[in-house]
C-alpha cells in the first residue's frame, strides 16, 4: 500500500491529483473536507492514458493506494478528454457517450463520484494554486503526446 | 462632439484599491468595464480587482469577443504580477495594461491561452455619472462611475483575423465596493449607442433587485444628451415588462471549466425586455431584443454555489419625448443580467 506522503513520478496523474488535493487540504479545507465525506469508505481506480491509482477514501481523507483490483468505482480516461472539458471542448455527456471517459459502479456510486468531481471542482475553481497545476498538467500532456 | 477635459476623467476615474486599508481589501471588489462595438465585432474587456484575505491584490482581465461566434477567457493574476498606481488610473496585469492618458483610455489586452489580442484607445464624448453607495441588500455595497459614450479606435486580432477601427461606439463603467457573491443581490444593466454618430442620444437602464430577482429595489433610465446628462427617470416611474426567454443552443462561459459547473443552455434571460417610463409629462419608451449570451461565472464566496452575469447582445430602440423634445435612437446595446 502506498500512503498519500509517498511521491508518484512528477509528471504522473497521480501526481497532479496528489498535489491538487494537497492545494485543497491547505487552501480550502471545508471543500476537502466535503470531497471526503462525498466519497467516503469507497475504493477508486482511476486510469489515465493506461496509468492505473488507486484512492482509498476514508471521512476525512483520502490515501494513495496500488490500484485495486475490484474497485467500488473504476473511472476510465486520457489527458486529451481532461482537457477537452476544462476547456469545455467537449461536455460531459458528450465524453460518456463517446466512451472517452468510462465510469464502472453501483449506481448510488455513480452519484457519488459525480457529487465528488462537483466538489472537487468547485475548489479547484476556488484555489489560487490551480491555475499554476493546470499549466503544468497542460505542459506535461504536450510533452508526452510530443514523444508519442 | 465634445471631449471631456483630461483632468476630470484623471481626478473621477482612478482605482480605489490602492487606497483601501488592509482590512478593508479582504472584501473589496472593483473592476472596470468596456465594451466596444466595432464593424464585424463587438468586444468586452474587464479589469478587477478583488482583495484576498490577507489584503493581497487579486486581479482578472476578462475578454470576450464576438464575430460569427463569441470567443474570450478570463485571466487570472497573483499579486506579484499586478500594477496598480495610486496617483492615477494606471493597473498592469501580466502582459495586460490598462491607464487613462490624457483625454483617453488606453487598453492592450494580449490573452496567454486564446489568439486574442487587443491594443484600443477610447475617447469619451459623454461626461461621466458618478453614483456612490448602492445598497445591495444586506449583502453589501456598491459605488459607480459610468461613461455612457466613447469613441474608440485601434486593433482586435482573434484566431489572426484583425479588425481596425476608427470612432466605433463604446461604454465603460467602474464599479467598487464591498460585498460577497452569492448574497442577495442581482442585477439588471444595461446602455444603448445609437447607429448613427451624428444621434446625441445615449440611454441607461439599471435595475438592482433581490437574487431571484422578485423584488426591486431601485431602478433609473438615464439619458444623455451629447456629453450631459439630460434626463432621470427614477424608480416609481418605470414599468418593466419581459417577454419570453433566450433559447440559444450552446451558451458561451468563461471561465471555460466553469461550463462543467453550470453546463445548462437554458437561461432565464428575457428574449425581449420593454421598458416605458414617464414623468412630468416626459415620457421614454426602450424596447431591447436580446440576440445572442455569453455567461461569466464567478464562484461564490461563502458557499459552493455560483453567479452567473450573463452579457447579452442585442438591439434597442429608444422612443419618446422630454421637455417637448423628441427623442430617438437605434443601435448596439449589451445588457448585463445576474443570476443565481
Amino acid at each position: 500500500m502506498r500512503s498519500s506522503s509517498a511521491s508518484p513520478p512528477e509528471a504522473s496523474f497521480a501526481a497532479f491529483l496528489a498535489e491538487s488535493f494537497a492545494a485543497l487540504r491547505r487552501d480550502l479545507p471545508w471543500i476537502f473536507e466535503r470531497l471526503c465525506e462525498r466519497l467516503a469508505h469507497r475504493e477508486i481506480r482511476i486510469e489515465v492514458d493506461g496509468e492505473a491509482l488507486g484512492l482509498r477514501c476514508e471521512p476525512h481523507d483520502i490515501h494513495f493506494v496500488e490500484a485495486p483490483p475490484s474497485p467500488d468505482v473504476l473511472l476510465r480516461t486520457d489527458r486529451r478528454t481532461i482537457l477537452d472539458l476544462v476547456d469545455a471542448q467537449r461536455t460531459l455527456l458528450e465524453a460518456l457517450l463517446e466512451e472517452r471517459l468510462v465510469v464502472l459502479a453501483r449506481v448510488e456510486d455513480v452519484i457519488a463520484l459525480h457529487d465528488a468531481v462537483q466538489t472537487y471542482l468547485h475548489g479547484a475553481v476556488r484555489d489560487r494554486a490551480f491555475p499554476a497545476l493546470l499549466r503544468r498538467f497542460r505542459q506535461s500532456t504536450a510533452r508526452a503526446a510530443g514523444l508519442a | 462632439m465634445n471631449t471631456l477635459p483630461a483632468s476630470v476623467l484623471a481626478r473621477l476615474d482612478a482605482f480605489r484599491f490602492p487606497h483601501a486599508t488592509r482590512a478593508e481589501r479582504a472584501a473589496h471588489k472593483e473592476w472596470l468595464h468596456f465594451c466596444i462595438h466595432g464593424p464585424g465585432i463587438d468586444t468586452i474587456v474587464n479589469f478587477s480587482v478583488t482583495g484576498g484575505p490577507e489584503g493581497e491584490a487579486r486581479a482578472q482581465v476578462t475578454a470576450l469577443v464576438r464575430e460569427e461566434q463569441w470567443d474570450g477567457d478570463v485571466e487570472v493574476h497573483g499579486e506579484d504580477e499586478v500594477v496598480l498606481r495610486r496617483d492615477r488610473l494606471g493597473a498592469t496585469f501580466g502582459k495586460n495594461r490598462l491607464e487613462i492618458s490624457g483625454e483617453r483610455y488606453e487598453l492592450a489586452v494580449t490573452l496567454a491561452d486564446r489568439p486574442i489580442s487587443m491594443a484600443l484607445s477610447l475617447r469619451p464624448t459623454t461626461l461621466p455619472l458618478s453614483k456612490r453607495q448602492f445598497a445591495l441588500g444586506s449583502a453589501g455595497s456598491l459605488h459607480w462611475l459610468l461613461v455612457p459614450r466613447l469613441v474608440a479606435s485601434g486593433t482586435v486580432v482573434v484566431s489572426g483575423r484583425t479588425h481596425r477601427f476608427e470612432g466605433a461606439p463604446a461604454y465603460h463603467d467602474h464599479n467598487w465596493g464591498r460585498f460577497a457573491w452569492g448574497g442577495d443581490f442581482a442585477w439588471e444593466w444595461g446602455y444603448g449607442l445609437s447607429a448613427s454618430a451624428t444621434s446625441p442620444w445615449s440611454v441607461v437602464f439599471s435595475r438592482l433587485a433581490d437574487r431571484g430577482h422578485h423584488e426591486v429595489r431601485t431602478q433609473a433610465l438615464l439619458l444623455w444628451k451629447g456629453a450631459k446628462l439630460d434626463r432621470v427617470l427614477a424608480s416609481r416611474d418605470i414599468v418593466v415588462q419581459e417577454e419570453g426567454y433566450l433559447r440559444p443552443r450552446r451558451v458561451f462561459k468563461v471561465p471555460r471549466v466553469m461550463a462543467l459547473l453550470a453546463p445548462e443552455t437554458a437561461t432565464d434571460v428575457p428574449r425581449r425586455l420593454d421598458i416605458r417610463a414617464a414623468a412630468e409629462g416626459d415620457e421614454l419608451h426602450l424596447g431591447f431584443e436580446a440576440e445572442e449570451v455569453a455567461q461569466i461565472i464567478v464562484p461564490n464566496d461563502h458557499d459552493l454555489g455560483i453567479t452567473i452575469i450573463n452579457e447579452i447582445r442585442g438591439f434597442l430602440r429608444l422612443s419618446g419625448v422630454v421637455r417637448g423634445e423628441r427623442v430617438f435612437m437605434e443601435g448596439h446595446a449589451i445588457f448585463e443580467r445576474v443570476t443565481a
